[in-house]
């Protein structure tokens, strides 16, 4: 019954956590993907762009102080520290600042105009852990808002489009963008209803598209083609995704990029535990790809007659074994 | 890390075949039940006479009109016995097939009906004749046993003939008995209504009746005494509910003063039979009315396990190995013993939620909620809890439009949310009382739906916002469904009885769950997730 999974080589959930996530990834380095504010020092410290981050609120006593930090910002995002799946993430596309909290007007993407007040109940709400992936206590991000390229937001439905590089010991194996409809509200959720695009490691152009599961070959909203997208700066984008995996001990890694117009390719978060619909985007099953990736590493262990750290690799030999083989 | 993968695998065979290998060990060598039938088994009895058709079987039967009353044997004991209309048992007449209940054409008048109701408990099986209690008689009586004068002359003549075939003259009476039983046994067919003997001996077919006769018969013309008794064959215990069983009519014979079972047709000699409640030893006089439901109706039921059982398995228990009772559960009071009853059964929760999970991918709130839920259908009832699970539901979708907008904090919202859910509570035990619906005492009503539901509002809550509306009744129906299923193995009586006696099979939980854990194949959520592979092809 299971002939088609195996014959695409499809990965399951079983043996995604019992061969992959398990064995390779520290679980001693998760806090550096799963808090957003520790991956942004960490991006920083190495020189990977990541979003600005204007300030962060970590109690509520600085809750009083926040009205004032507005001061000066017209656009931002307002992140919990430890959410997924992009949850209790706010976008503020602008901000009519005053010095009378109750006169200062907010424009969020989903309702027009918000007021200080509401943005204030957000921002505690995700003190308190509402977002967080336990319940437990969190911090508050307030960064930059990013853009995207045209070429990406020409298939989305408002939000912000952005593409998922699944990396194996830092060699890119698949690769997905995600372009938010009216479905998921704006957000890159693929199972909030989110587009899903499979893209080729080797040029950034199309495998296939999902919406919920189902094969697509127009935007739902927009109409238009998605077959005939060859992301931009896709060296680039490969390049980055592959740094970043550098900066943890996370060798099954998911790497979310946001392509900026003015700054290019920018980290926007990691995740440990990347999804599994990517494959279905990609109409291709990860395991024949992360077992071409071990015989590779294999291959390199025995050349050397020792035993190598993949970590030896150049970026330029891991960005090749990808291009050349996915 | 092939050693790791040796170790995990030596590991599971422990956890699976530990447990198994103990069970047959105590169960082979110790002797110790698997589960405690002998203790545990206690049965009510219920004999009812009905007087209307007794009297008008009085006419064509011009005779003394009896009811069985059921004594203490080799197998059995009689716990306590109650009669309706009242009865002083000191003077009922004892003779050795046991006391009677004589009914007067007065009492038969006076009364609709007359109930025995009885507690039994029944014995470990004698398989050797020689453990048989010795009951000695006089020469009188014996020779009552011997007597043949009620047979028909040409039927005895056969029975004697066949009799005389059988048996040879060094033959001792244990092995003339032998003889006559392996021939009965192995000539005489089971077949309905066939209760005359010389039915039986031209068909070679008979009933338990029938077979008992000539089994009787051919003693007596060996001079063997012997007699009809009467039994009712327990079916298949269940508990908490009316069992089925069958009249059972067999002979015994008295030998070295003994009175020795023989039953053909089950293929017993010397042995008493499993699950057999010795109603009355001396039944042929009155085998038409006991053989009569609408004369003599009879209703068995099991009685649930007493704290005087629980004591006689322990001492029991203690005879067999000291060992084994020092962590029998039996130890505790019968309160205590239900609570380990429902903590033992929850590791096994977790082998079907764990095999929900990573067989069929079915998504769950949290991860330990569906098995609070089946301790909570469990407890109380399994329409009560599933209803109130849905209004926990309901009651979490509306304070997330309500509540959303005053601007709560998270925890003081949850706090609202389950003060609303004990007063949603409340208002449904006092429905649930008034109509009848749920019998309202302290073990229906506790701490524990609050516990529950504190932890399922919580976990609802976190995966509303993280997942949506639709993923969020998608994981409340799977947590159901895993809940469901627990529910259904962890109703099955025997298998509580089992782990609660036998609790070392927590091993087997360990054993199964490392098991499910190595299954690295897909799940069946995953053959529909990915079925949009297939559209290409």
């Amino acid at each position: 019954m299971f002939a088609y999974l195996k014959k695409f080589g499809i990965l399951g959930n079983n043996a995604r956590i019992s061969d992959f996530i398990l064995p390779h990834n520290k679980r001693s380095a998760y806090p550096f993907v799963d808090n957003k504010i520790l991956t942004h020092e960490l991006a920083v410290k190495n020189n990977i762009s990541s979003p600005n981050l204007y300030f962060t609120v970590g109690s509520y006593g600085e809750l009083k102080k926040l009205h004032t930090r507005f001061k000066d910002l017209k656009s931002a995002v307002i992140k919990p520290a430890r959410g997924s799946q992009g949850n209790g993430i706010l976008v503020i596309n602008d901000i009519q600042w005053d010095e009378d909290p109750s006169k200062t007007k907010f424009l969020t993407s989903r309702k027009n105009t918000t007021s200080y007040a509401d943005i204030e109940y957000h921002v505690s709400s995700i003190l308190s852990g509402l977002y967080s992936l336990n319940g437990e206590m969190d911090q508050v991000l307030i960064q930059e808002k990013l853009d995207s390229i045209e070429e990406l937001k020409l298939l989305s439905f408002q939000g912000l489009p952005d593409i998922r590089v699944i990396l194996f010991y830092g060699i890119p194996v698949m690769a997905m963008t995600r372009l938010p409809t009216k479905l998921s509200q704006g957000r890159g959720n693929l199972h909030q209803g989110a587009v899903g695009l499979g893209l080729k490691i080797k040029d950034g152009t199309v495998t296939g598209a999902i919406q919920n599961n189902k094969n697509i070959k127009t935007h739902p909203d927009l109409n238009t083609s998605l077959f005939n997208l060859k992301v931009p700066q896709w060296l680039a984008v490969l390049n980055l995704s592959s740094k970043c995996s550098d900066l943890v001990n996370i060798r099954y890694l998911g790497v979310d990029i946001v392509i900026d117009p003015k700054k290019g390719p920018i980290l926007l978060e990691m995740n440990a535990r990347p999804g599994l619909s990517i494959q279905l985007a990609n109409k291709a099953g990860l395991l024949p790809r992360l077992e071409t990736v071990n015989n590779f590493l294999k291959s390199k262990t025995n050349a050397a007659n020792k035993s190598i750290d993949p970590y030896d690799l150049t970026l330029k030999e891991k960005i090749d074994f990808g291009t050349t083989h996915f | 890390m092939i050693q790791i993968k040796k170790l995990k695998n030596i590991l599971i065979l422990i956890c699976i075949f530990l447990p198994l290998a103990l069970l047959v060990y105590k169960n082979q060598r110790l002797n110790m039940p698997v589960i405690p039938r002998e203790a545990l088994d206690f049965w009510q009895i219920e004999i009812k006479a009905n007087h209307k058709n007794l009297s008008k079987a009085i006419s064509a039967l011009p005779r003394e009109i009896v009811v069985p009353v059921p004594t203490s044997t080799n197998t059995q004991t009689i716990a306590s016995i109650d009669f309706m209309p009242e009865r002083n048992i000191s003077l009922l007449q004892e003779k050795s097939g046991g006391p009677v209940l004589y009914l007067t054409p007065d009492q038969i008048t006076k009364n609709e009906q007359t109930l025995i109701t009885a507690q039994v408990q029944l014995f470990e099986l004698v398989t050797n004749p020689e453990n048989l209690k010795p009951e000695p008689i006089d020469e009188f009586e014996k020779n009552k046993y011997r007597e043949v004068v009620n047979y028909n002359p040409a039927t005895l003549d056969l029975v004697k003939k066949l009799a005389a075939s059988l048996v040879f003259e060094s033959d001792t009476e244990l092995s003339a008995l032998q003889k006559f039983f392996f021939y009965v046994s192995d000539e005489v067919v089971l077949s309905p209504d066939i209760d005359g003997i010389d039915d039986v001996l031209s068909l070679a077919s008979g009933s338990l009746l029938g077979q008992a006769r000539l089994m009787t018969a051919l003693a007596r013309v060996h001079n063997i005494p012997a007699r009809i008794a009467f039994g009712i064959q327990i079916l298949e215990p269940e508990p908490n509910r009316k069992s089925k069983y069958i009249r059972v009519f067999y002979t015994e014979a008295y030998i070295n003063n003994r009175w020795i079972p023989i039953n053909p047709h089950y293929k017993l000699f010397g042995q008493t039979q499993k699950d057999m409640i010795v109603i009355h030893r001396d039944s042929e006089a009155y085998t038409d009315i006991f053989n009569d439901r609408s004369m003599l109706s009879i209703m068995i039921e099991p009685l649930k396990f007493t704290s005087f059982s629980s004591d006689k398995f322990i001492k029991q228990l203690k005879a067999q190995s000291p060992l084994w009772s020092y962590f029998s559960l039996h130890r505790f009071s019968l309160s205590v013993q239900a609570i380990f009853l429902g903590i033992l059964l929850i590791p096994f929760g977790t082998v079907i939620l764990s095999f929900s999970r990573v067989f069929l991918g079915i998504n769950t709130f949290g991860i330990f909620t569906p098995i609070l839920l089946t301790l909570f259908f469990l407890e109380t009832s399994f329409v009560f809890a599933f209803t109130l699970f849905f209004v926990v539901l309901i009651l979490g979708f509306a304070q997330r439009f309500l509540l959303d907008r005053f601007h709560i904090l998270a925890v003081p919202r949850l706090s609202i949310l389950l003060t609303l859910t004990v007063i949603v509570y409340t208002l449904y035990v006092i429905f649930a009382d008034s109509l009848g619906v749920l019998s309202v005492n302290n073990q229906t009503v506790n701490y524990f739906p609050i516990v529950i539901i504190s932890i399922l509002i919580e976990r609802f809550s976190v995966y509303y916002i993280e997942e949506g509306a639709r993923n969020t009744i998608k994981t409340a129906l799977g947590t159901i469904f895993v809940a469901s299923l627990c529910y259904a193995l962890l109703s099955v009586y025997w298998l509580k009885a089992l782990i609660f006696n036998n609790p070392e099979l927590l091993l087997l939980s360990i054993g199964l769950n490392l098991l499910i854990g190595s299954y690295k194949g897909y799940r069946l959520s995953e053959y529909f997730r990915f079925s949009g592979l297939k559209d290409n092809n």
